[in-house]
Order: C-alpha cells, then sequence, then structure tokens
C-alpha cells in the first residue's frame, strides 16, 4: 500500500515520543469540541446561569468562568455541567482522522482480477479478465442498448 | 467582499504570498475560510517541535482549524473592554476593521495573539503574530498589521460589518 502524508500530524509510531506541539493541538481541538457540546446542550436548555449554578452548587461567579472559553476542563467538570445542563452524558467515539487522510488505496487493490459477464450469445456467464471486460462491455454495448451483468452467476445489472 | 479586494486577495493567494488555510483533520469540509501570511503558515505547519513554543504554536494552529471548522467563537467588540476569555477581539482604532486573535492557552503562559482583518462573514485573514509577552507595545503590533495589510491590498480596507452578525456565524459576544 502506497501512503501519503497529507496533513503533517502522524500517528503516534511504536515508542517514539510524541512532540508537546503535536499534543498541544489535539488537546486544544479536543477542550473546543468538549465546549461546543455543553454550549450547545447550554443555548438549547433555555436555563440561565444562575440555574445551572443552582443545579450544581455553585457561585453564578463560577459557572460564568467555566463556559467563558473553552478550558482544561478536569474529566468530572465536564460531566456536571453536560447532565446539570439538561440531563446529557458524552457520548464517546474514537476516531482515527489521520489514518484515513493518509491512507492511499492502491487500483491494484480495488480492480478486481476478472468479472462474469452474460453475453447476447451465451447463456452461461463468460469470465473475462477485468481489462478485456471493459473491452467486451463496449462491444456488447453497441450490438444492444443493455447487457446484464452477473457476479458469482447471479445478475447484479441488465 | 468588494471586487478589488477579492481581486487583489486571489493573485496574492495565486502568488503564494497568501494561502487559504485547511484544517489538519477535516481538509476541504469547511464552515469557515481562513487565509493566512507565509509568516504564519510557517509556524502553523506541522510538525510542531517538541518544545514549549512547539506547543503553543499547536494551540495556534488549533485555534485557526476551530475557526475553520465552525466552532464558537468569543468575541469582544471593544477593544477597551474585553474581557480575558474573548477569542477574537477588535483592534483600536476599530476604524480599521482589524482584529487581534486571542491564543490564551496554555495555561501559566501569555499565550499569542495573530491580527489580521475580515475579507467578508466567516472569511478571515491573519497576517502577523507574536507571543503576547513579546508585544511590548500593542499599536506597535496593530502598525506592523497595517502596514502589512496595505503592502498587499493598497488602500482597500478590510470588510466592515454593521453588526457582529455580518463578521461571524456561530459566535458569542462578550
Amino acid at each position: 500500500m502506497s501512503t501519503s502524508q497529507t496533513t503533517g500530524l502522524s500517528e503516534p509510531v511504536e515508542t517514539d515520543k510524541i512532540s508537546i506541539g503535536t499534543l498541544g493541538y489535539i488537546r486544544a481541538r479536543h477542550r473546543q469540541r468538549a465546549y461546543d457540546l455543553v454550549i450547545k446542550e447550554f443555548k438549547k436548555s433555555g436555563i440561565t446561569q444562575a440555574d445551572l449554578a443552582r443545579r450544581l452548587g455553585k457561585s453564578p461567579e463560577v459557572i460564568s468562568r467555566l463556559l467563558a472559553r473553552p478550558t482544561n476542563w478536569e474529566a468530572d467538570t465536564f460531566s456536571d455541567l453536560l447532565f446539570a445542563i439538561s440531563g446529557a452524558i458524552a457520548s464517546y467515539r474514537a476516531e482515527y482522522p489521520l489514518s484515513q487522510r493518509i491512507q492511499e488505496i492502491s487500483a491494484e487493490q480495488i480492480k478486481p482480477k476478472s468479472v462474469q459477464i452474460l453475453t447476447k450469445s451465451s447463456s452461461t456467464p463468460v469470465t473475462f479478465a477485468s481489462n478485456a471486460f471493459i473491452d467486451e462491455w463496449k462491444k456488447q454495448a453497441l450490438v444492444a442498448n443493455s447487457v446484464p451483468i452477473v457476479a458469482n452467476s447471479v445478475p447484479i445489472a441488465a | 467582499m468588494s471586487m478589488m479586494l477579492d481581486r487583489l486577495l486571489n493573485a496574492q493567494l495565486a502568488c503564494e504570498r497568501l494561502f487559504e488555510l485547511t484544517s489538519l483533520f477535516t481538509g476541504d469540509e469547511t464552515a469557515r475560510t481562513m487565509i493566512v501570511s507565509a509568516d504564519i503558515m510557517a509556524v502553523v505547519t506541522p510538525p510542531f517541535p517538541d518544545t514549549e513554543e512547539g506547543r503553543r504554536l499547536g494551540e495556534f494552529r488549533a485555534w485557526l482549524d476551530n475557526f475553520i471548522e465552525g466552532a464558537e467563537i468569543s468575541v469582544a467588540e471593544n477593544p477597551h473592554q474585553k474581557p480575558p476569555d474573548a477569542m477574537l477581539a477588535r483592534v483600536d482604532p476599530i476604524g480599521n476593521e482589524l482584529w487581534s486573535i486571542r491564543v490564551t492557552e496554555p495555561e501559566l503562559t501569555s499565550g499569542l495573539r495573530s491580527f489580521g482583518g475580515f475579507a467578508e462573514q466567516d472569511k478571515f485573514i491573519a497576517l502577523t503574530w507574536e507571543y503576547r509577552e513579546l508585544i511590548e507595545e500593542f499599536n506597535d503590533a496593530v502598525v506592523e498589521v497595517i502596514e502589512v495589510w496595505q503592502d498587499l491590498f493598497g488602500l482597500n480596507d478590510p470588510f466592515k460589518g454593521d453588526t457582529l452578525d455580518e463578521y461571524l456565524t456561530n459566535y458569542r459576544p462578550v
């Protein structure tokens, strides 16, 4: 498989130390995502910061500071805010954006070695090498408006 | 955006004095547009150094990517009464239509500031940057960005809106 790194960020590799710069970038993204989720719930809920302060038994000043901008909330603070606002809990899912972006699938991996085609002149499928299939398709298409195609002897298109 | 500013912006992009930033994670799928100078492009392009300085630059890039991806931005319109939590603030004098990107993380650092102006709604042009503790005179930083802007766009001022709604979507005034 050929790979090309398009983002400049790399996934962790073996025991290589991750640069603090990369961690800084990832941390900041996470802070913003957590903040956006809490603020979205807060706006949707219609409650006030004073209401939220009462629910959490904290002063309005503390709530105001917490909701002011993305900051390094403790996991418990994030959980408390989300639940107190709307009874919500965070839903977690691991994603691998760097993997998805750096992998390029070669043509050889997606091109079938051969395909079967049901021709006008034969009632049983004929196997063609994939390149030859394209040529046969074009040839048959000139003869008829449609050509049925089968995969593993099952018609899949007509 | 005025036609002249649009034309000049495209010309500067074509000759690579300016660059359109794409999010490191979402690529071309953007909610907003961030244009940066070569100076900024050089420091926000990974890999980020394994140093505290690298960490601060990683934070800077995350700010820019969060902007591009449409994250909520807290905005201060009064340059003299901006709360410390403002993520974007107008720069004095407000008639110049210049803004300061305020990267205040990591904690225990004074962060950094980047200066620029809007080309249109949700389209920002960031031209200069500096670590906050190295900005001795804020006015000097403003003069610098004015000079860079004029070098790139002549006398075509940044976009001017009547309300914050005309500058940004998904923002919160502070």
